[in-house]
């Protein structure tokens, strides 16, 4: 039973936020508001930031910058380049599915490291309520 | 590792590829393996107006985990309201 009467949905890429009335007695009334003036905060699975070609700009990585993810992620990101490169020429396909192939498995890598929380602990699911 | 190391990488193997090409596909592939791994998190933070329903998201937010209002985690809606409003 949740003791909030606050609910959330996402429609249209935005978050939805209103009041739920339990004892409402029809669907006109059944969600109001939400009030005014309440900090709300989203905890959310991120992208990362764009590159960009100058450093010190909010929400892009610079020449000089580098990507927020785990350091040692960071050459899988060439790798998933390199891929999408050979892939251009068809005479070079078969190196393109090495360097696919070796992104991939850095993606494996990289769902592993995410989902032990870092406790070493198996993937955890949180049931809900609705 | 930093954009222009990871250029250099590719440029070993593609001299001559413009810079502004090998931004293109790292941006890709960087969006895939945040996508794929869902190995970044953080927060969102905005303060509600009162009566306004909906609010924009952060464009660096791919997936929401959970939602705390005024400090307490609230549950997430299945489907809508059925009484629509848009603001």
């Amino acid at each position: 039973m949740a003791y909030r009467d606050e609910v959330y949905w996402i429609e249209r890429d935005k978050i939805g936020i209103a009041k739920l009335d339990r004892s409402a007695t029809s669907i006109a009334n059944e969600f109001t508001g939400p009030d005014g003036s309440i900090s709300v905060t989203v905890f959310a699975v991120l992208n990362d930031s764009d590159f960009g070609d100058t450093d010190s700009v909010t929400g892009k990585i610079g020449p000089t910058e580098s990507p927020a993810i785990p350091e040692e992620f960071h050459q899988a990101i060439a790798y998933g380049v390199l891929d999408k490169l050979y892939s251009q020429n068809p005479t070079t396909i078969q190196v393109a599915t090495y360097w696919n192939s070796r992104f991939n498995a850095a993606i494996l890598e990289g769902k592993k490291y995410a989902n032990t929380g870092r406790d070493g602990a198996a993937p955890k699911i949180k049931p809900a309520e609705y | 590792m930093t954009q222009n190391q990871l250029i250099e990488i590719i440029r070993k193997q593609f001299p001559d590829a413009p810079v502004a090409e090998i931004r293109i596909h790292l941006n890709e592939s960087l969006d895939e393996f945040c996508r794929r791994t869902r190995i970044l998190t953080g927060t969102d933070t905005f303060t509600t107006v009162a009566d306004t329903r909906y609010y924009a998201l952060d464009s660096t937010v791919s997936e929401v985990i959970s939602v705390d209002f005024n400090g307490y985690d609230i549950p997430r809606l299945t489907g809508r309201p059925e009484k629509r409003d848009l603001t």
